[in-house]
């Protein structure tokens, strides 16, 4: 991406996110509790894919989308390995953060 | 299906047996006359009264199968059609029956959808029932009448290969004497 210049969100694709987002937040009233951390992940994953697609080119950003698939795709053939990414993936856009230029400022 | 001859009874379990959810589609249009034997699929189920509460809508365009994902977290994928298993709420006044308390309302959504999945399933189509979708977003987002309440939709597509799925394991796949009991709930095989 070039210097100075913001990723073009398309309006379509936020609307569309928000609408996943409020969907989930709907269905969460009365889905089993374990559905909420794959809705979470799916609206992380597509937050990803909406900046992604905007134009953003962040390698951190592209590998923090890799981990979320990985994650969502074991979430029924093996638990524990789903449970442990959901431990890891805070830490790895927490490093994210703390790369950036203005990572450490408040 | 993995094999097309023998009794009706044997063919009637095959289909049943290697029946799978499926949510991976291949590329390709679905040949009309197919949508309309699912459709006459789940209009033949059986009906609660015989009361016949229910409409399907088929959405085929790719712009409002994009709409409804937006508002369905539990399509996971994108299909090539969806049927939108409906309650028409005008029929339920006519056939008095209580849309809200009446069970077989929701019972007949699953038969109906049951009876689609195997007849798609037939005609080496994948399908996938979802309910994890927002009511009044897909109203919305389908411009549907007020009398029209959406239960499941119904996501359907070219399956990629014709090879039966792995089986499931053993804690997904339950044997029968696990759920099914001879004169007492709850006693060993018969």
């Amino acid at each position: 991406m070039p210097e100075n210049r913001a990723p073009a969100l398309e309006l379509r694709a936020v609307y569309d996110h928000l609408a996943f987002l409020l969907s989930s937040a709907e269905l969460c009233l009365y889905e089993p509790h374990y559905y909420g951390t794959l809705r979470l992940l799916d609206g992380a994953s597509r937050f990803v894919r909406v900046v992604l697609d905007a134009g953003l080119d962040d390698p951190r950003m592209i590998d923090l989308g890799r981990r979320i698939e990985e994650a969502k795709s074991v979430r029924k053939s093996n638990p524990a390995e789903y449970e442990q990414l959901l431990l890891s993936l805070p830490a790895v856009v927490a490093e994210a953060i703390r790369a950036l230029p203005n990572g450490l400022q408040p | 299906m993995t094999g097309a001859e023998g009794e009706p009874a044997e063919i009637v379990m095959d289909v049943i047996r290697s029946r799978r959810a499926i949510r991976d589609y291949a590329p390709g249009a679905i040949p009309k006359e197919h949508l309309v034997m699912v459709l006459q699929a789940g209009r033949l189920a059986s009906s609660g009264g015989n009361n016949r509460v229910h409409r399907f809508l088929v959405v085929q365009d790719p712009g409002r199968i994009s709409l409804i994902g937006s508002v369905a977290p539990g399509m996971l994928t994108v299909p090539t059609a969806v049927i939108v298993i409906c309650v028409d709420l005008r029929v339920t006044v006519q056939r008095q029956v209580q849309a809200d308390r009446d069970t077989t309302v929701h019972i007949d959504v699953g038969t109906a959808a049951m009876n689609m999945q195997l007849m798609a399933h037939a005609l080496s189509l994948g399908s996938c029932p979802v309910t994890s979708f927002s009511q009044s977003g897909l109203r919305a987002m389908l411009e549907l009448p007020e009398h029209a309440r959406p239960e499941l939709l119904l996501m359907l597509g070219r399956r990629r290969d014709r090879q039966p799925a792995q089986n499931m394991s053993a804690q997904q796949k339950p044997t029968l004497d696990g759920v099914a009991y001879w004169e007492i709930y709850g006693s060993d095989s018969g």
